[in-house]
C-alpha cells in the first residue's frame, strides 16, 4: 500500500491503517527500536507505543514523507524508555556507546537541568550536517541516529572499520566547533 | 549540555537525511509514489483535470459542496472498470474466504481490485498497460524467485520461502498481486494463473 492511502486511513479513522503500517514499516520501526534498547520485548512495546502515537497524531499531521515520520517517533520512545529502564545501571550496550561518543562534543557536562531549546539545537545539526560531505553525513547519521554499531557502518559504506572511526572522531570535533561558534557551551 | 540532549536534539534532523542514511533492507524501497505514471496516465489525469475545470461551468449545484478529488474511481462492476480503461481484466471472484470488495479505477488507465474476508484486506491485484511494476509494494522482500503459470513467468517476491508479491508483464499489460497475508509459491502461482 502506498504512504498517501495509508495516511488516508488514518485520516478515515480505520484501524487498518496499523495494520499497513506494521506491514510496510514494522521492520524498519523494530530495527530502529532494537538498535537502542536490544530487547526484543522493550522493542515490541515500543513499535506498539510507536502505533498508538501515529494513530494519535494523524490527523491532524499528515506527513509528506511517513517513514521518517514513523522513525522519528519510534526512535524518540526508544530513547525515553531506554533512558527509563538503565536509569540505575548502565552499559555495554550500541546507545551507552554513542552516549559515550557524544560526551565528547559536549565536553564537561553541566549538573545543572539546562532550559534548551531542543528545535533550535536540532536546526544547528541540521545546518551542520548541510556543511558535511554526503558521506560524511550517511555516516554520522547511521552512527547516532540509527546507533548502528562502526562495524556495520563499515560494510554497509565499504568502509574499514578504523576509516569509519576517523570519520565519526573528525566529524564530533567539527560538531563541537561548530556549536561553539553558534554560541552553545560546549 | 548533557550528551542525553544532543543525542535527542539529533532525533528531529531532516527527514533527508535520515532517508539517505537508511541501512540498506531497513526502510522499504523508496519509488516514485506514482511509478506507474506514464504518457497514457498523465493524460488520463489531463482529461481529468479539465474535467473537473470545467464541471463546476457545466453543474450549478443547490449548494456549495466541499469535495475531494481523488485520484482513483469506485466502480460498481468489472465492466465500467473495463470500459474506462479500455482492457478487459478477469480474475477470480471468490478464492478461499475472500471476495471481491472494491473494484477502482485509477487515473482512467489502472484497475485494482480488492479481496477481503471478513478480518478485512486480504490481497489486492492490479493491470495497467505497459511494462511497469504498478505494485506500488515498496517493501524489501528477502527473496525473489520465478514462478511459471503456464507459460506466464511472474516475479515473486515474499520472506521465509511464502510470497507477498507478484508481478508480471504480459502482451502489453502489467499485473501485480500483492497479498496482506503470504501465500505458499503453489497457491500464489494458482492464483495467478486465474488472472487475464
Amino acid at each position: 500500500m502506498e504512504d498517501f492511502e495509508i495516511v488516508e486511513l488514518y485520516w478515515n479513522r480505520d484501524e487498518n491503517a496499523i495494520t499497513q503500517t506494521d506491514r510496510k514499516y514494522g521492520k524498519y520501526c523494530r530495527k530502529i527500536a532494537y538498535s537502542i534498547l536490544f530487547n526484543h520485548e522493550d522493542t515490541e512495546e515500543c513499535v506498539n507505543d510507536t502505533w498508538l502515537q501515529t494513530w494519535n497524531t494523524i490527523p491532524p499531521q499528515r506527513p509528506e514523507r511517513l517513514s521518517t515520520y514513523l522513525g522519528k517517533i519510534c526512535r524518540n520512545i526508544a530513547i525515553n524508555l531506554y533512558e527509563k529502564l538503565t536509569a540505575e545501571k548502565r552499559g555495554g550496550t550500541e546507545t551507552d556507546a554513542c552516549l559515550d561518543e557524544m560526551a565528547e562534543v559536549v565536553g564537561k557536562e553541566s549538573d545543572v537541568e539546562e532550559h534548551l531549546d531542543l528545535s533550535l539545537l536540532t536546526d544547528t545539526i541540521n545546518a551542520f550536517l548541510k556543511t558535511c560531505e554526503k558521506q560524511t553525513r550517511i555516516i554520522f547519521v547511521q552512527r547516532y541516529w540509527y546507533m548502528i554499531p562502526v562495524k556495520d557502518i563499515a560494510r554497509e559504506n565499504h568502509l574499514s572499520e578504523s576509516n569509519v572511526k576517523m570519520t565519526l572522531l573528525r566529524t564530533r570535533e567539527k560538531l563541537r566547533t561548530y556549536l561553539q561558534e553558534e554560541g552553545y557551551s560546549v | 549540555m548533557k550528551k542525553e540532549t544532543i543525542l535527542k536534539a539529533v532525533n528531529d534532523i531532516s527527514d533527508d537525511f535520515i532517508a539517505e542514511a537508511a541501512p540498506s533492507g531497513w526502510m522499504p524501497k523508496e519509488k516514485p509514489a506514482f511509478g506507474w505514471l506514464n504518457g497514457k496516465v498523465l493524460a488520463g489525469i489531463l482529461a481529468a483535470v479539465l474535467m473537473i475545470a470545467i464541471l463546476p461551468v457545466l453543474m450549478r449545484p443547490r449548494r456549495p459542496d466541499i469535495q475531494t478529488v481523488t485520484p482513483y474511481h469506485v466502480c460498481e462492476t468489472i465492466r465500467e472498470a473495463e470500459d474506462i480503461t479500455g482492457f478487459t481484466f478477469a480474475y477470480p471472484e471468490t478464492y478461499k474466504d475472500w471476495k471481491v470488495s472494491q473494484i477502482s479505477v485509477y487515473t482512467g488507465s489502472m484497475i485494482e481490485v480488492i479481496y477481503a474476508d471478513a478480518d478485512g484486506e486480504t490481497a489486492r491485484i492490479r493491470k495497467a498497460e505497459g511494462n511497469d511494476d504498478i505494485s506500488g509494494d515498496y517493501n524489501a522482500y528477502a527473496q525473489e524467485t520465478i514462478l511459471h503459470a503456464g507459460a506466464r513467468e511472474i516475479t515473486a517476491r515474499g520472506d521465509d520461502d511464502s510470497v507477498s508479491l507478484m508481478t508480471w508483464s504480459e502482451n502489453g499489460y502489467s499485473c501485480s498481486v500483492s497479498f496482506s497475508e503470504p501465500l505458499s509459491s503453489e497457491d500464489a502461482a494458482a492464483f495467478a494463473a486465474e488472472i487475464q
